[in-house]
C-alpha cells in the first residue's frame, strides 16, 4: 500500500461507549493497512433501525442530516456497526428515489440531502478497494488456524435487494477475510440467523434461545470464537451464554472482526482492547483447526 | 364515381358504449361518395355479414367500408364476404373504431369525433383502391422439423406418412430427446425408452425422412411456402452408414468427460454412443473432448476400427453445409432444467447429496449410472430418508422463475413411488405447495402415491438445507398443521423448472420469429392458435413453446404436422398483392432502391434498364417507395395520393 | 408464535379481527428473513410493524426491561423502544 487512503467514517453511538473496542480496533487495524478512518463532522445517532412504515418520514430526519453533513466532506461514508450500516445505506438509497418525501424530510434539517453519498461497510473496503490477497501479504502474525465462526446476523445482508453486500443465504465475505488472516473459517448453519436483536432487551425469553442456538451451532462445528460486526449481536451472544449451565470451557467468546484483523496485522492486544477471556481463547486455540472448514 | 357503402358496427357495447353510432352513420351519409350507410350490432356475425352482402346488391355498391374492430381481427372475413357478393376483395377497407378509438378513450365526444375521422379516411382510401388479384407462388412441398425429441419425431412421422418429404435436424448425435432419458412415464409407469424406441426406429426406416444428426440451422431465408434453409452438420467422423456399433473404438479412447445423457453422473469417452438405443445407431466423435485432431494427437479409434476392416472412422472429416428448400418449418426444440446452483438455499453444487430431478431420473433408470439402484452420490450407501422438493425455483416471481412447469407434481409422485418400491424400508417426504394433476388418470395416480405407506406429503416450502455429519438437515414447514419441521435426510431431490433449450434465442432470431417473456417460442394466439408462430409457415410443437407433458406434446406435434400439411398439400400458395409497383415512365434505373429492400425483391432489368419487382418475394413494407427519388415506385393500394387524401380528411376543418 | 407468518397474512386477507389478539407481530425481530425467502417478495416484518402500530396508535404500550445492564448497547434500547412502543 503506497499512499494513505482516507475514508470518511461514521462510528455511531454504541461504538463510542459500550462498543469502544470495535471503534478502537477498527481505527488501529485500518492504520496498519495505510487506511485512515476519518470521523465525519457533526455526526449524530442514526436512529438504530430503519422503519418499516414508509409514511414515518420523521425517522429519516436523523439519517438525512448525517448524510447531508457527510456530503459536505465527501461522497463515501464508511460504517462498522451493522445497524448503522443498514440504516444509512437504505436511507441514502431511498433519498434518491423519492424527491417529494425527501423535500419533507429536508424541511427539518439545514442540510438538503437528495442522495449521492455511497455508504460502505469496512468489509467492502477490505474486499473491493484493498483485496484480501493484499491483506494476506500484510499479515505479520497469522492466526495459525484459529477456528473462528463468522456471525453475520441480519442487518449486514438483508433486505438483500437494498443491501447487496453478499449472498444472503451463503455469504462468504467475512470467511474470506478470516482465511486471509490465517484463521480457519468455520462454516456452521446458523451464521445468518437472527440473534434476537432488540428482543434481547425486553423479551429475553425469545432472544436467549435464538442466540444460544447460534452459539451451540458454531460450537458444535468446532468454532472457538465468534467474529461479529454488531454491538447488539455481541451483547445477545454473550449474555445467553452467561446463563448456560455448562462449564466455562464451553464459553465461546465473541470478538469484533476488526480485533482479529488488527492482531494478524501485528498489533498488540491492548491496542485492540481485547479482554483476557478473548485473549485466552485466541492463544489456546490457534495451531488447531477443528470442525468443518468453510469453502 | 365509386358508390361506397359504410357499415358501422356496435360490437355490442364495445364500441357503442363510447362512440355515438347513430352520429357516425349520419355523418358518413353526408359524404358525396357514400351511397349507403347503416349500423349493426355485430357485423362479423352471420346476420351482419348478410346485411352487407344484401346491401351491396340492393344499393349497387362498388366498395365497402366497415367501421369496426381492428383489421387484424376481421379484414380477411369481410374481404372474403364481398368477394362472394361479386366485388374484388380489395374494395373493402376497415376503419378501426374499437382498438384505436372506443377502447382508448373515456370521453364520448372525443371518441365519436375520432370515429368520424377514421371513417372518412377509409372512404377516401377505398375510393382510390385498385381491384387486385392475389399473387400465386409455387410451394416447396417438403417440411423441415427442428429438434429430434418426441415432438419432432411425432411431427416428422405424421408428415412423412402423408407422403411428403421431411428433414429432421437434431443437434446431438441421436434423436430421442428428454424422453429417452426418462425411466418411466406417468401415470402408467410405462418404460419410457420402450415406448419411444419403436418410434425412433420408424423415423430411421421411413424413406420420406432424412435425418441430419449433429446439425443445427444456421440461416433461414425466403417466406412461407418457399423457405431456403442452410443447415450446418458437424463433421461426421464416424460414418453412419458403415458403423455397426461394435464399440471397439470406445475401448481404446483415452479421453473421458462427464456423460450428458446421464446428467453428468457417469463418464463417457470422446468417441461414444449417446445411449444404447441411439438412432442413428452409430458412434459419435466429440471433437471438443478429443485429445486433438489437428494436429492428430491420438488416432487410436481410427486404428482400432481399421484393424477390424470396418474403416468407419475418418478423422479428417469436415463440416458440411446442407442447403434445404422447404415449404414449412416446425420448431420442436424442447427444454432444459433451470440451473439449480442459482438457488443458494438448497446447496446444490455444495452438497453432493442434493440432486436435480433429472439426475434422480437417470439413477432410477435401468440403463443409468447405478443400473436402477438408488444410491447416495457422496458415499454410495442406500438412502433411507429422501426429501423431494416440488416447485424448486418456480412460482417465485421475485427470486427465480415466475411460472409453474406443470409436470413436476406428477413426476415427483412417480419418483417418490419408485424410490419406495426400490427401498421398501425407506421414507420419502414430498414438500409441495399445490398438487397439479390435471391430465387423464393423473389425480388418481397422485392420490395413490399420497396414500402409499412410506410417502409423506408435506404442504410447505423448504427454507434451508445444511449438512450435519453425513446427513442433510432440511428445514421446512407443513402449513396444514402449522408445524415447523427439520428432517435429517440422506438425499434431497429438487423438482426444478423447465426452461427453453439453450440456443432458442438464436434460433428464434434465425427463424425471424418471436419468444415470449420467459424465452419460450411465442404462439400466434394463446387460445386459438397455440401451435403456430406469428411468422407464417413456422409452427411450434412441444416444450419449446411452453412446459407440457408427453400426451400434450404428441398432440401438439400432430397438430403442427397438420398445419404444415395444410401448406405443402397444395402446389401453390396465394400471397397478398399489396406489393410494390414500378411505373416505367418515371424509372431511370438508378438502382437506389435495390439495397434498401430487406427481402432482395428488386432487380434491374438489363434490357429495359428499369427496375423490376419480384412480386412473390415482396412483403409490401414500402421502404423502396420511400427511397425512390423520382417517385417511380409506389405501393399498390397505399399510394401517395391515397395517403394525402387520408391526411387531408384527418386535418381539414369540419 | 401463536399464528405463523403465513397465517397472519391469511387472517388479514380474510379480514379476521382476531389477528390483533395474536402475539406474533410482537415477536418480530425485523430480521427480514421472511422477505428474503418469500417467492413473492412479501415483507412480513412490514405487515407486523403495521399491525403493531395500529394497536400502538390506539393505546401506547410499555416496554418492560427484565434485566437492565449498562452493557446493553444504545442500539438495542433505541431499536426496542422504536419497534415495540409508540416512540
Amino acid at each position: 500500500m503506497e499512499e494513505m487512503r482516507s475514508y470518511l467514517y461514521f462510528p455511531g453511538c454504541s461504538l463510542r461507549t459500550v462498543a469502544k473496542d470495535f471503534d478502537t480496533s477498527a481505527k488501529a487495524s485500518a492504520r496498519a493497512l495505510d487506511l485512515e478512518l476519518r470521523e465525519m463532522q457533526g455526526w449524530l445517532c442514526c436512529g438504530a433501525v430503519f422503519t418499516n412504515l414508509t409514511e414515518n418520514l420523521i425517522t429519516q430526519a436523523g439519517p438525512s442530516r448525517i448524510l447531508g453533513r457527510a456530503q459536505a466532506e465527501g461522497n463515501t461514508l464508511v460504517t462498522l456497526c451493522a445497524g448503522c450500516y443498514n440504516v444509512l445505506r437504505r436511507s441514502s438509497q431511498r433519498a434518491e428515489l423519492n424527491r417529494i418525501n425527501q423535500d419533507q424530510i429536508n424541511a427539518f434539517n439545514e442540510e438538503r440531502y437528495y442522495g449521492g453519498v455511497t455508504v460502505l461497510h469496512l468489509l467492502e473496503i477490505l474486499r473491493d478497494k484493498i483485496g484480501f490477497e493484499e491483506i494476506a501479504k500484510a499479515v505479520k502474525a497469522p492466526l495459525q488456524g484459529l477456528p473462528v465462526g463468522a456471525y453475520y446476523g441480519c442487518l449486514l445482508l438483508r433486505p438483500f435487494r437494498e443491501m447487496r453486500l453478499d449472498d444472503p443465504h451463503r455469504p462468504s465475505i467475512i470467511e474470506k477475510l478470516l482465511m486471509s488472516l490465517g484463521a480457519t473459517a468455520i462454516d456452521y448453519p446458523s451464521r445468518t440467523e437472527c440473534c434476537g436483536s432488540y428482543l434481547g432487551v425486553g423479551s429475553s425469553e425469545i432472544a436467549k434461545p435464538l442466540s444460544s442456538g447460534i452459539v451451540q451451532s458454531a460450537r458444535s462445528c468446532g468454532a472457538k470464537l465468534l467474529a461479529v460486526s454488531c454491538p447488539l449481536c455481541k451483547y445477545n451472544l454473550e449474555v445467553c451464554q452467561n446463563l448456560s449451565t455448562s462449564a466455562d470451557t464451553d464459553f465461546v467468546p465473541v470478538v469484533y472482526f476488526t480485533q482479529l484483523l488488527g492482531l494478524a496485522l501485528g498489533l498488540q492486544p491492548e491496542q485492540l482492547e481485547l479482554n483476557s477471556q478473548q485473549l485466552h481463547a485466541i492463544r489456546s486455540c490457534a495451531r488447531t483447526a477443528l470442525g468443518k472448514v468453510s469453502q | 364515381m365509386k358508390r361506397v357503402g359504410v357499415f358501422v358496427c356496435h360490437c355490442g357495447l364495445n364500441i357503442a358504449g363510447t362512440v355515438d353510432i347513430k352520429q357516425v352513420v349520419e355523418q358518413a351519409s353526408k359524404h358525396p361518395d357514400v351511397a349507403y350507410a347503416v349500423d349493426h350490432r355485430y357485423l362479423c356475425s352471420e346476420p351482419g355479414q348478410t346485411l352487407i352482402k344484401d346491401a351491396i346488391r340492393q344499393h349497387n355498391l362498388h366498395a365497402v367500408v366497415v367501421a369496426a374492430c381492428s383489421p387484424a381481427m376481421h379484414e380477411v372475413t369481410f374481404r372474403n364476404l364481398i368477394q362472394t357478393a361479386g366485388l374484388n376483395r380489395h374494395q373493402c377497407e376497415i376503419a378501426n373504431i374499437r382498438e384505436q378509438c372506443s377502447w382508448v378513450h373515456d370521453d364520448n365526444t372525443t371518441a365519436t369525433s375520432k370515429a368520424h375521422i377514421a371513417v372518412h379516411q377509409s372512404v377516401e382510401k377505398v375510393k382510390l383502391d385498385e381491384p387486385l388479384d392475389p399473387i400465386t407462388v409455387p410451394v416447396t412441398r417438403r417440411v423441415l422439423v427442428i429438434g429430434g425429441g418426441i415432438a419432432g419425431i411425432r411431427a416428422a412421422l405424421d408428415v412423412a406418412n402423408s407422403g411428403y418429404q421431411v428433414y429432421l435436424v437434431e443437434k446431438t448425435g441421436s434423436i430421442g430427446g428428454r424422453m429417452a432419458q426418462l425411466s418411466e412415464t406417468f401415470p402408467t409407469l410405462d418404460c419410457s425408452i420402450c415406448i419411444l424406441g419403436p418410434l425412433m426406429a420408424e423415423v430411421y426406416r421411413n424413406p420420406n425422412i432424412k435425418l441430419l444428426r449433429l446439425s443445427h440451422v444456421e440461416e433461414v431465408n425466403g417466406y412461407v411456402g418457399n423457405f431456403k434453409v442452410r443447415v450446418r452438420q458437424e463433421p461426421q467422423y464416424v460414418d453412419v452408414t458403415k458403423c455397426n456399433s461394435c464399440g471397439e473404438c470406445t475401448k481404446v479412447c483415452p479421453a473421458e468427460v462427464p456423460n450428458e445423457f446421464d446428467s453428468g453422473l457417469t463418464w463417457r469417452k470422446a468417441i461414444y454412443i449417446p445411449f444404447a438405443q441411439a438412432v442413428p445407431p452409430a458412434y459419435v466423435l466429440d471433437a471438443k473432448s478429443c485429445l486433438g485432431l489437428l494436429p492428430r494427437a491420438c488416432g487410436e479409434c481410427e486404428k482400432a476400427c481399421n484393424k477390424l476392416g470396418m474403416s468407419c472412422i475418418n478423422l479428417d472429416a469436415a463440416p458440411e453445409a446442407h442447403e434445404l428448400e422447404v415449404g414449412a418449418i416446425i420448431s420442436a426444440t424442447g427444454y432444459e432444467l433451470y440451473d439449480a446452483a442459482r438457488l443458494s438455499e438448497y446447496g446444490f453444487g455444495i452438497y453432493p447429496n442434493v440432486m436435480t430431478s433429472l439426475e434422480f431420473e437417470r439413477m432410477l433408470s435401468a440403463s443409468g449410472p447405478t443400473s436402477g439402484l438408488i444410491r447416495r452420490p457422496s458415499d454410495g450407501h442406500v438412502p433411507r430418508e429422501v426429501v423431494f422438493i416440488q416447485c424448486a425455483g418456480q412460482r417465485e416471481p421475485e427470486t427465480a422463475l415466475p411460472y409453474c412447469s406443470k409436470i413436476c407434481c406428477m413426476y415427483t409422485a412417480r419418483h417418490a413411488m419408485m424410490f419406495h418400491h426400490k427401498v421398501p424400508d425407506g421414507q420419502a417426504y414430498v414438500f409441495y405447495m399445490d398438487i397439479r394433476a390435471g391430465g387423464k388418470g393423473y389425480e388418481e395416480f397422485v392420490k395413490r402415491c399420497q396414500e402409499e405407506k412410506g410417502l409423506l406429503y408435506l404442504r410447505g416450502r423448504v427454507a434451508k438445507i445444511y449438512e450435519e455429519g453425513d446427513k442433510l438437515v432440511v428445514k421446512g414447514v407443513d402449513t396444514l398443521s402449522g408445524k415447523i419441521l427439520e428432517i435429517r435426510a440422506d438425499l434431497v431431490v429438487l423438482a426444478l423448472g423447465m426452461v427453453p433449450s439453450q440456443g432458442s434465442r438464436q434460433l428464434a432470431s434465425i427463424l425471424k420469429t418471436s419468444l415470449d417473456a420467459n424465452g419460450f417460442f411465442a404462439e400466434a394466439h394463446p387460445k386459438l392458435r397455440p401451435l403456430e408462430s406469428p411468422t407464417s409457415g413456422i409452427f411450434l410443437a412441444g416444450a419449446g413453446q411452453a412446459p407440457k407433458d408427453i400426451p400434450e406434446t404428441v398432440a401438439q406435434a400432430s397438430g403442427a404436422a397438420s398445419k404444415a400439411l395444410n401448406l405443402v398439400s397444395h402446389t401453390t400458395l396465394e400471397r397478398e398483392p399489396t406489393v410494390a409497383k414500378v411505373t416505367d415512365q418515371f424509372c431511370s434505373g438508378c438502382g437506389i432502391c435495390i439495397p434498401s429492400c430487406p427481402y432482395e425483391a428488386l432487380s434491374l432489368n438489363n434490357s429495359t434498364k428499369t427496375i423490376e419487382v419480384t412480386e412473390a418475394v415482396c412483403e409490401g413494407c414500402g421502404t423502396c417507395v420511400a427511397s425512390c427519388p423520382s417517385g417511380a415506385l409506389s405501393l399498390r393500394n397505399m399510394t401517395d395520393s391515397q395517403l394525402v387524401s387520408m391526411i387531408t380528411a384527418a386535418v381539414s376543418p369540419k | 408464535m401463536d399464528l405463523l407468518p403465513h397465517q397472519v397474512l391469511r387472517y388479514l386477507q380474510l379480514g379476521l379481527e382476531e389477528v390483533f389478539d395474536s402475539k406474533s407481530p410482537w415477536l418480530c425481530a425485523t430480521c427480514f428473513s421472511c422477505e428474503t425467502e418469500c417467492p413473492r417478495g412479501i415483507d412480513v416484518s412490514k405487515v407486523c410493524e403495521a399491525l403493531r402500530n395500529i394497536e400502538l396508535r390506539k393505546d401506547s404500550r410499555e416496554l418492560k426491561i427484565d434485566e437492565f445492564s449498562p452493557q446493553i448497547p444504545q442500539q438495542g434500547l433505541v431499536s426496542a423502544f422504536r419497534k415495540l412502543t409508540s416512540y
